[in-house]
């Protein structure tokens, strides 16, 4: 999983009071691997706003995204990030992960979970 | 009667084939350092040992797992030699002193400050990690003390000096800042433990007559004439800086004696040398000659030098005249001068004695505590002396032989490493003379952190809808018999057939 250099950057403007924060997942299609100068998914098919954002655990932020079996219906997913709130193919992403897809036929629904770690 | 020693590096013991730790002092401080061989063997310790590893020696007689600290510092120095089953590696460095060696003083200016109080401030301002609790309040109060540029050690060790203290720092990092010759070793070394000894006598240090010379200052001076109306040279007290010369109360334009092109419109010119303010007359430039029964009033600066001179009679009677000239461009008041005068006469009016005796046994000594000699056949009759200098030589050899310890006691005699330690002192001194506690100081401070963001893990988890009623679903949206959820069963409201998540992949 790569954090991507749109991320560093702005975690320099959250520290001067910035609200453009990770408050998304979007997910897609496309398929080359990630790259930290990766500023969007490749082919971003739909995204949704965090469900629940979790700091349980000291140094941890966890987001849970969930998306339903109706707009994940002929999804081959292969990819997906964390954005800031907006429609699909807008704002720039923090991560992107490519893996080797699994695909959603209208019968299950998707729950996308990411951890972010600070660490010194 | 053996002395065993045990070298410890980062808590780790390792064996040496020989080690030198050697208390090394100045006449107000004190500190250690330590060279140590190691046998490498076909380079087994190579990668071992890193600059800034702690180490700690201890060692005792007829202790094989000795305990007694009697150094404890980092490694500054690692050098590799020899080769094969011939490698060794030897390891130097200093003890925590070095912490005070390496902080360099910004321009700071204590007035009306006990010593003590300094040393205080000084250490929580530039060496926040060293504790103080054995800084004792001295009887000295400076009127005045300037730092510019300075290590903090030598910063220490010059209030060390102006107050007869010693100081030095403990293996538990705590500074101690004593009266010179206050606390004994409680060791008395005679002929029952002393191999052998030497002592020495020189007149090299004696000084009785001392000169200060501070820096110049200037002040106001004025000198006030009445004209008679043909003179035109008016001598003065002084030597003249920064004239303001009146005539009748107009202020008069000046110039410089002695320099070809007299800018129009001056009045007088200076002779500095010869303290003369000379009216200028004559077609080109005027008349400017003060006329008779005029009032001149020649308001400048004098230049005044921060001088003090003392002398001790009767060492110069038991000694003859020595004279020692100190120059120091950051005295900048009498009283400061004055302090440094009494110092040196207090400390080099009469001969320095040094012995180096070599024990039996082995102890922590430290450096600037007393110790009892009594070996007469030296002309030594039980005279308390300062301990100088204590070095610990562990070899082979000499620990068996119970021989490891020699010291240096009394008063130091100075050698050309502390003639080229006074120079280097005395030239930052001079290169620091023109900074002052009030200039303004941009201070940059870069400091270097690090944190990560990363993400630590993920999931892509799916959960199957079975036969659950889904809102907008092609084939579980529609309710009502016949219709069947996408798993083939009859269509049911709510979420209890719903599978539950399972992850499909994760990272």
């Amino acid at each position: 999983m790569a954090m991507v250099t749109h991320a560093v950057n702005t975690m320099a403007i959250l520290l001067a009071g910035s609200t453009v924060r990770p408050e998304a997942c979007g997910i897609g299609t496309g398929s080359a691997a990630e790259a930290i100068t990766d500023v969007a998914l490749v082919t971003e098919s739909d995204r949704n706003l965090v469900t629940t954002t979790s700091t349980a655990t000291a140094g941890e932020v966890k987001y849970t995204t969930d998306f339903g079996a109706v707009e994940m219906s002929g999804t081959a997913m292969t990819e997906f990030g964390m954005f800031p709130s907006g429609t699909t193919s807008t704002g720039s992403l923090w991560n992107r992960e490519a893996f080797a897809g699994v695909t959603f036929d209208g019968s299950t629904e998707l729950q996308v979970q990411i951890t972010y770690k600070y660490i010194l | 009667m053996v002395i065993y020693m045990k070298f410890d590096v980062g808590g780790t013991v390792y064996k040496t084939e020989g080690a030198i730790v050697t208390s090394a002092v100045s006449e107000f401080n004190s500190s250690s350092s330590f060279t140590a061989t190691i046998n490498n063997e076909g380079g087994y310790l190579k990668t071992t040992f890193d600059i800034y590893d702690d180490v700690t020696i201890y060692s005792d007689k007829d202790v094989t797992d000795p305990t007694t600290k009697i150094f404890k510092g980092k490694i500054e120095r690692i050098k590799h030699s020899g080769q094969a089953q011939d490698a060794k590696i030897t390891l130097a460095g200093r003890d925590l002193s070095a912490d005070l060696q390496d902080a360099i003083i910004r321009p700071e200016v204590y007035n009306n400050t006990e010593v003590s109080e300094i040393v205080k401030n000084l250490i929580v301002k530039y060496a926040s990690d060293v504790s103080y609790t054995n800084v004792d309040v001295t009887t000295t109060t400076l009127t005045r003390k300037t730092f510019n540029k300075l290590s903090l050690f030598d910063a220490i060790k010059q209030l060390a000096e102006l107050s007869g203290y010693y100081f030095y720092i403990d293996v538990d990092k705590d500074l101690h800042f004593k009266l010179k010759e206050s606390i004994s070793s409680g060791i008395t070394l005679n002929n029952t433990n002393v191999v052998k000894s030497d002592f020495g006598e020189t007149d090299r240090e004696i000084y009785n007559s001392v000169y200060v010379y501070g820096s110049r200052l200037l002040s106001a001076w004025q000198n006030n004439f009445i004209g008679d109306g043909a003179g035109s040279v008016f001598n003065l007290d002084y030597k003249p800086h920064n004239t303001n010369v009146t005539v009748s109360g107009a202020l008069q334009k000046g110039g410089i004696a002695q320099i070809s092109e007299v800018p129009s419109g001056v009045n007088y010119v200076v002779d500095f040398n010869e303290r003369d303010i000379i009216f200028i007359s004559g077609a080109e430039y005027g008349n400017s000659i003060p006329g008779s029964l005029v009032a001149v009033a020649i308001g400048y600066d004098r230049s005044v030098p921060v001088i003090q001179f003392k002398e001790d009679a009767a060492s110069i009677a038991a000694y003859g005249r020595k004279v020692k000239v100190i120059q120091d461009d950051s005295i900048k008041i009498p009283d400061e001068a004055s302090d440094v005068v009494d110092q040196v006469l207090d400390e080099y009016s009469d001969p320095r004695k040094q012995g180096t005796i070599y024990m039996h046994n082995v102890a922590p000594l430290t450096a600037g505590n007393t110790i009892i000699v009594d070996l007469p056949n030296s002309d030594v009759s039980s005279q308390t002396y300062q301990i100088l200098e204590v070095t610990y030589n562990f070899t082979a050899k000499n620990m068996l032989a119970d021989k490891v310890l020699s010291i240096n006691v009394s008063k130091k005699i100075l050698d050309l490493t502390d003639t080229l330690k006074d120079m280097l002192n005395r030239l930052n001194s001079l290169e620091a003379k023109e900074i002052t506690d009030q200039d303004v100081v941009t201070r940059f401070d870069v400091d270097i952190g690090s944190i990560y963001l990363q993400v630590s893990g993920w999931e892509v988890s799916s959960n199957a809808i079975n036969n659950s009623f889904y809102l907008d679903h092609a084939v579980n949206g529609m309710m009502g018999s016949p219709a069947l959820g996408v798993n083939g069963s009859q269509l049911v409201m709510g979420s209890a057939s719903i599978g539950g998540w399972s992850i499909q992949v994760s990272g």
